[in-house]
């Protein structure tokens, strides 16, 4: 499924974060901060979530906020180090 | 119950301390031991919270700050983990000699946990309560930093600070700010080198694992471990769906982890005064 990792994101933000919305609701494009209310506390949970669910290192260099505004900059984010890592 | 607070001499520093007293006949006592860094900071009322339930069922709850942290003497870069295990001793000391006859145990959350075990084994405590332990020290720091670059990203819209900065003036400089927290060398290489398992395995007496995550549990997070809990009969692992109240502002209900708390203490006393 090409937009698995979406997928897989918006269920790790909604029960990771705790959020009280289906994990479906989460719009691949609106801001997650602007959109969703989630701030810098959630981001780090998200970071951590995103190491353990996909098995990925975010490097020091990753963090943009450009790599982290929407789900479609997330899941891009995360193809590129898996095919790094593959 | 009472509330009574005072400060407690230690070497040439002195310790903020605060009892929780029960109002009925105490059945054990318990000192609590805090995490550090920013985590202290939004778990402070659960542990109060913590502390008040856990006296109005009859035990003597000590909350103390260590060296260098809240209401102590001292900075936090003067201090490391050796201090701080010797400011535990000495609440330890201390609510021993008042009252011999009850078990006196430990009760910490993340780095406290890992700290509370470290001096369960030092000290023969009776029983330690571990919430969400640090299990491997370096891998915290690295959370930590991670949790400097996220703020300076939602600010500047990227990071600035990198692994290598932290590393590099530790090492010419002999501390880091690390989330507002100067950082020591002292501290840095403790937190490097510490690790859960080590103690684990020392200890023989009764021991609550509490695990609070939102997703996956303690065993698949640390498969390392489990053989251990595995061994020891009187070892135990609480699962716990809920946010890492530690790491929000907001209000957390933590009712479900103070609850498994103070079940699994009414186990052990139980146990205890059917052996006695």
């Amino acid at each position: 499924m090409p937009d698995d990792i979406e997928n897989r994101l918006k269920k790790l933000i909604v029960e990771r974060l705790f959020l009280n919305i289906p994990p479906e609701q989460i719009e691949n494009d609106k801001s997650l901060t602007a959109t969703y209310g989630i701030d810098s506390v959630s981001l780090l949970e998200l970071v951590v979530g995103m190491e353990e669910e996909f098995g990925i290192s975010v490097a020091d260099t990753d963090f943009r906020i450009s790599n982290f505004d929407t789900v479609s900059a997330l899941a891009d984010f995360v193809r590129k180090r898996l095919e790094k890592s593959a | 119950m009472g509330l009574q607070r005072y400060f407690l001499n230690t070497d040439s520093d002195f310790l903020y301390v605060v009892v929780h007293e029960p109002q009925s006949d105490v059945c054990g006592n318990i000192v609590f031991c805090n995490p550090i860094f920013e985590e202290r900071k939004s778990s402070h009322r659960t542990m109060v919270e913590t502390a008040l339930f856990l006296s109005e069922k009859g035990y003597r709850v000590l909350r103390f700050d260590y060296r260098g942290c809240g209401d102590s003497s001292g900075y936090f870069e003067d201090f490391s983990i050796n201090h701080w295990l010797k400011d535990i001793e000495a609440v330890l000391t201390r609510v021993r000699s008042s009252n011999r006859d009850v078990p006196t145990g430990l009760l910490g959350l993340r780095f406290g946990a890992t700290l509370a075990l470290q001096s369960a084994v030092l000290n023969n405590a009776d029983y330690v309560i571990l919430w969400e332990p640090v299990v491997n020290g370096m891998k915290y720091i690295q959370e930590e930093l991670k949790r400097t670059q996220v703020k300076e990203m939602m600010t500047w819209g990227q990071s600035v600070t990198t692994r290598e900065n932290m590393l590099s003036q530790i090492q010419t400089e002999g501390h880091f700010d690390l989330s507002g927290y100067n950082l020591s060398r002292q501290l840095f290489d403790d937190l490097c080198r510490m690790s859960l398992q080590e103690f684990i395995a020392r200890f023989d007496g009764n021991l609550l694992l509490i695990s609070i995550s939102p997703l996956k549990s303690f065993e698949s997070r640390y498969p390392e471990l489990s053989a251990i809990f595995n061994e020891k009969k009187n070892f135990y692992i609480k699962e716990c769906v809920l946010p890492p109240f530690w790491n929000l502002i907001g209000y957390v209900d933590c009712s479900r982890i103070i609850h498994e708390t103070a079940s699994w203490l009414e186990v052990i006393n139980r146990k205890r005064i059917c052996t006695e």
